[in-house]
């Protein structure tokens, strides 16, 4: 019984380890994540249950004061705990490559860059590993807080323009790309400094991102046309 | 009465729409999160909690 309740916990987990094809450690049994989304599923089911329970017995003849109990657990503190959930699940799941990819707009975007074969900047950090997950979200959001906040508000308009339509194609970045995102990985490592395209002189000019890093990395992306 | 169901019925909206963005996040799920799911969950606790105070203003409580 104990097993089975935690494999249908865990079926979401298993399924992306299924997906993925990095072995897992002996007795991996999730993330902490995938375990946070399972109990969060499970907390909104029960709410719902508490719910129907409520009103049926409300429908029965009885008064408020008798399901107070059950109201107060099913309209109050259920809720708050599945929001809760609801917010760790929303705001990493968002930062996910799907997720970028989830309008059909992008989708040549992120076809482009999980193409062993594209020789595009995007593809190069993706088929090395270099980052090793949430590949469009490392790139396109500022670190810090600030940086989060920004992303996700840029996120939700980018999704009243695709809903709306209102957006050229072909896609281009808003701003130009900032090297700072670029130096929150690169920067102070041996590659980058001792790299001959990166002499001592010309630090400065890419540190205040007056050079960008893309004049010589480009191109980014080299998506093929995609169709809404 | 009609108040509290109207709070249970904004409740399981609300708790629904949470329950699609953890089966499956996309940036709709999302939004609909954020902007319909929360407020329903906040209008449902505080129709409950007013009805809970005039309750107990009525039996002399408060």
């Amino acid at each position: 019984m104990t097993r089975a309740l935690v494999a249908l916990l865990l079926a979401p987990a298993t399924a992306l380890a299924a997906a993925d094809t990095v072995p897992r450690p002996e007795g991996w049994i999730g993330t902490t994540e995938q375990w946070a989304r399972g109990l969060g599923i499970v907390l909104a089911l029960l709410a719902l249950g508490v719910l129907a329970v409520a009103w049926g017995r409300l429908r029965r003849g009885a008064t408020p004061r008798d399901v107070i109990g059950m109201l107060l657990f099913g309209l109050a503190v259920l809720p708050v705990v599945v929001i809760f959930f609801g917010y760790t699940q929303g705001f990493t799941g968002m930062e996910s490559v799907s997720a970028c990819g989830g309008c059909h707009v992008m989708t040549s975007h992120v076809a482009d860059m999980q193409d062993p074969q594209s020789e595009s900047l995007a593809a190069a950090h993706f088929k090395n590993r270099y980052i090793r997950e949430n590949q469009c979200y490392t790139c396109h959001s500022d670190y810090g807080l600030l940086g989060t906040v920004s992303a996700k508000m840029d996120g939700i308009g980018h999704v009243y323009h695709y809903v709306t339509g209102t957006y050229e194609r072909p896609i281009k970045i808003r701003h130009p790309f900032s090297n700072v995102r670029c130096f929150e990985c690169h920067a102070g490592s041996q590659k980058f400094l001792k790299s001959p395209g990166h002499p001592a002189e010309i630090q400065p000019q890419l540190a205040s991102g007056e050079v960008s890093c893309l004049t010589c990395h480009a191109p980014a992306h080299t998506p093929k046309e995609a169709r809404r | 009465m009609k108040a509290v169901r109207t709070a249970i019925v904004l409740a399981a909206i609300g708790v629904l729409l949470c329950l699609f963005l953890l089966v499956k996040v996309t940036w709709y799920t999302f939004i609909a999160f954020m902007l319909v799911a929360q407020p329903l969950l906040l209008a449902a606790i505080l129709i409950f909690a007013v009805e809970t105070l005039r309750a107990l203003r009525q039996k002399g409580v408060l």
